[in-house]
């Protein structure tokens, strides 16, 4: 029997989200009209959209039922030896950065062996990488951030981080490329053979393998794309501070999980949606931000960041339930 | 005994503030800090309460991490949202108050719109103290501070004993500034 549109619009799992992303924003909005105003919106964008790029990566590795624990570090790591190679006069900055490009995708390469070859459960092997990856960062630095500020004459850091002010809105280069991002993610995980076989290796990748789905190339391939999105967003956050600290992203590998959850992938993989994530990662962040223009105490931040994760968490299983039942 | 270093450093700053007239009975002082509970931010708040509580000034410490980004995002945040009741800030912490100026022009504060004083051990703080974004910074002399303090041991086992303070650090200005830049550029 044909579905009505409404009836179409409830069997989306991104109608969680949405609702979730309304409300906040209408909550927020209510209790202080400067949520809205474009200074805010413009700030809350700013680093949104950093997070984001990891988010996007991550939701195609969930889906292919694996994570990455190590981004939070690959996020600080890459940008430290970008500047480092950089600011010692040992390369072009263009050259500098496809170094620490190629060495994050060298971490997702051996993250992905590890996972697919020696059968080492993700969780595990990320997690080592982290510490691996955290510990060269603070070791080959003893600690001190690299200072960026010579990048502003550099061409590479405008078009990874230039911004544009529209009526009174700054917007910068990297929501442009996690526009771009969160399209083409979207594309290859809906349109694409390639997105059939992500979803094939996390659903069942017994399965998918029985059916010639390279399960374990689509993996390594996944784990290396997230690194890489973890580098880039690392490299452009660490020129719009301007410091590359090598602490820098330290538990943002928690929080970008949370965002991808939140927006619908289910965490034991086979079901990932791009669109979700977009909204997760508005939801979370909208969310810091909210709290912090409603006035929430400074040290009480954290109480209501957890009591608002948990309760859109049960809000969210709710509506996913009523979606598995058709009611 | 005496109160922790980072205590009287932290009277000063509260103490700077109040005598160069930036702010007033009654006013708000926001004291972003790193690491809310480590033993320097609870020490200085506890340094500048002895001065603020007396004028009812009230102040509001606020968790910013130890990431360069999320430091300047939250801060940004906070900002936006008490703009209109900050009447000064106390950086409570090198990271917090190297990131004001990246902060003020995401929220678009100018340069001395909001007086700010605090820690000063970065370069970044010290461009910030001569471009205006802080009104006064602190320097604290690292290696003075550990080998006066063994000097002075080495006096009182001698049997000399130590009957005066030795102060490591100095709270610079615009003036000053060029001279804790240099040191901190490693010049």
């Amino acid at each position: 029997m044909e579905r009505s549109l409404v009836e179409r619009l409830i069997a989306k799992p991104e109608l969680g989200p949405l609702v979730l992303l309304v409300l906040l924003l209408a909550v927020f909005t209510a209790i202080n009209p400067a949520f809205m105003s474009a200074q805010n919106i413009s700030n809350a964008f700013t680093f949104t959209v950093e997070l984001g790029l990891i988010a996007l990566a991550m939701t195609l590795l969930m889906t292919s039922g694996e994570f990455d624990l190590s981004v939070g570090s690959v996020f600080g790591f890459s940008a430290v030896l970008m500047w480092t190679l950089f600011n010692t006069g040992l390369m072009p900055m263009g050259v500098a950065f496809l170094a620490a490009m190629a060495m994050a995708m060298f971490i997702g390469w051996v993250n992905g062996m590890l996972v697919t070859k020696e059968g080492i459960p993700s969780f595990l092997v990320t997690l080592g990488m982290l510490l691996v990856v955290r510990g060269t960062a603070l070791y080959t630095t003893q600690g001190f951030p690299q200072n960026t500020w010579r990048a502003e004459d550099q061409w590479l850091a405008e078009v990874l981080v230039g911004d544009v002010t529209i009526f009174g809105l700054r917007l910068y280069m990297s929501m442009f490329w996690f526009a771009l991002a969160a399209i083409v993610t979207h594309y290859v995980l809906t349109q694409t053979k390639v997105g059939n076989w992500i979803q094939a290796s996390g659903g069942n990748s017994n399965a998918a393998r029985a059916r010639g789905v390279p399960v374990n190339r689509v993996k390594i391939i996944l784990f290396m794309f997230s690194s890489a999105m973890a580098a880039f967003a690392g490299i452009i956050s660490s020129i719009r501070t301007q410091a590359a600290n090598p602490n820098s992203g330290t538990g943002y590998e928690l929080e970008v999980i949370a965002m991808v959850v939140i927006g619908g992938t289910v965490l034991t993989g086979g079901r990932g949606t791009i669109i979700g994530t977009v909204l997760g990662i508005f939801i979370l962040r909208f969310m810091r931000n909210g709290i912090v223009m409603i006035g929430v105490p400074g040290l009480a931040y954290n109480i209501f960041i957890g009591g608002i994760i948990l309760a859109m968490m049960v809000l969210h299983n709710r509506i996913e339930r009523r979606h598995m039942t058709g009611t | 005994m005496s109160a922790p270093i980072s205590a009287w450093w932290a009277k000063g700053w509260a103490q700077y503030l109040v005598d160069k007239k930036l702010v007033k009975d009654g006013d708000f002082i926001w004291m972003p800090v790193e690491v809310p509970g480590a033993t320097y931010g609870v020490q200085e708040e506890a340094g500048a309460s002895t001065v603020l509580k007396p004028m009812n000034i009230t102040w509001e410490v606020t968790d910013n991490t130890l990431d360069q980004a999320e430091v300047i995002n939250r801060m940004a945040d906070y900002l936006t949202a008490n703009r209109a009741k900050i009447k000064a800030i106390i950086g409570l912490g090198d990271l917090v108050t190297g990131s004001i100026k990246r902060v003020f022009d995401q929220v678009g504060v100018k340069a001395g719109e909001i007086p700010v004083v605090g820690w000063g051990n970065s370069t970044d703080t010290t461009q910030e103290v001569l471009n205006g974004y802080v009104n006064a910074a602190q320097w604290q002399d690292p290696h003075a501070t550990s080998y006066m303090a063994l000097s002075l041991a080495a006096m009182a086992s001698g049997g000399i004993p130590p009957g005066f303070d030795i102060i490591t650090g100095a709270l610079y200005e615009k003036d000053t500034a060029g001279v804790y830049d240099k040191i901190l550029s490693g010049g």
